[in-house]
């Protein structure tokens, strides 16, 4: 096994937890706010889809899917590579709401084809490549750019899992 | 980067995450449910630490730490490997106990430190070795168990995380 197939591995893991943790809610379970300070399901699943399609992205020389269709549109965020929730304020947390969980799921979905197809092709050559941000000393390496996407999406995917099953109680996940 | 070495990675920025989650909490920080169904700070770092110490020992074929290093006893627990919270009741959440934040912490730097061993030591080939699955008599591939350790420990790691941001707040984190 191949440090990219972890990444590919680890990251498709992902893709199945939101969809046991977000399937069948309602729009209101998806977009409320436990207290007003904390996220959503909804702001969390579309912020951490948004980290790994702009890491993605960087690292395979690809156009973001956030900017090849409607999804800003759809979520009422800007058309922008850097939109990614970073920093956000209460009141953009607040803001992010669908209508669905079906949106939220296929962004990801497609988010996640596209970081297989670009992943699949890094060799562990490709991984060692250091990356030109000369703000981090030592510079990181693909391979560490690609950990840091893999804590983050699992973290919040945990996160959304949680939500799930504070709103739904232990039953939620069914059998 | 080989698949130890990313995974050695990936648990390092994720103890940052999850230390700092813990850090200086109070017995009753530690132990409060959002929700009756909802798991404690206490019960995931404990449970995640177990997690971790179990699938460990699957790949390095050396007991748990809760058992050969007596942890066990410090929690007030049975020495039974099978007690990782894996199936408890919501009964079985509320009614988890630690006696301290250091216990907690203590046993899971234990845990860390025989993975890190591990991974500083293993090889493509250790991995690919086979070790039994964690539930039935198949046996699967090690690098199976360190990503079910990795995806387990992470996602928990994410829900201290926003358990923390509920207690106290935002901004916890950069601070």
């Amino acid at each position: 096994m191949d440090g990219n197939e972890l990444i590919i591995d680890a990251l498709g893991r992902v893709q199945r937890i939101l969809h046991r943790s977000l399937e069948g809610l309602s729009a209101t379970d998806v977009n409320r706010q436990p207290v007003p300070h904390a996220n959503s399901m909804a702001w969390l699943a579309w912020h951490l889809t948004r980290i790994q399609d702009d890491h993605v992205a960087d690292i395979g020389g690809v156009p973001q899917v956030w900017l090849s269709g409607d999804w800003p549109a759809r979520f009422n965020r800007k058309a922008e590579p850097k939109e990614t929730g970073h920093a956000d304020t209460l009141e953009q947390v607040a803001a992010l709401q669908v209508d669905s969980p079906a949106l939220l799921l296929a962004y990801h979905d497609a988010v996640y084809a596209q970081s297989k197809a670009v992943l699949a092709k890094l060799s562990p050559q490709d991984l060692e490549l250091e990356l030109n941000e000369p703000q981090y000393t030592p510079l990181p390496t693909v391979g560490v750019r690609l950990v840091s996407v893999v804590s983050d999406n699992t973290q919040h995917a945990g996160q959304v899992a949680y939500l799930r099953g504070y709103f739904q109680g232990l039953g939620g996940f069914g059998a | 980067m080989l698949t130890a070495a990313f995974a050695k990675e990936i648990l390092e920025r994720n103890g940052v995450i999850l230390l700092g989650a813990v850090e200086g909490l109070s017995l009753d920080e530690l132990h409060w449910q959002p929700g009756p169904e909802s798991n404690s700070i206490a019960w995931l770092v404990w449970h995640l630490s177990r997690t971790q110490d179990n699938h460990r020992s699957a790949m390095d074929l050396t007991p748990h730490v809760w058992v050969s290093e007596g942890w066990h006893t410090k929690f007030g627990r049975s020495a039974d490997p099978a007690d990782r919270g894996r199936g408890h009741t919501a009964e079985q959440v509320s009614a988890f106990r630690v006696p301290h934040l250091d216990t907690l912490l203590g046993y899971h730097a234990a845990v860390r430190a025989k993975t890190d061993a591990f991974l500083a030591r293993a090889t493509e080939e250790d991995l690919e070795r086979p070790a039994p699955d964690v539930v039935g008599s198949a046996m699967v591939p090690a690098h199976h168990r360190l990503q079910m350790m990795l995806v387990d420990n992470i996602q928990h790691s994410g829900q201290v995380a926003y358990l923390r941001g509920l207690l106290k707040g935002r901004g916890w984190l950069a601070a």
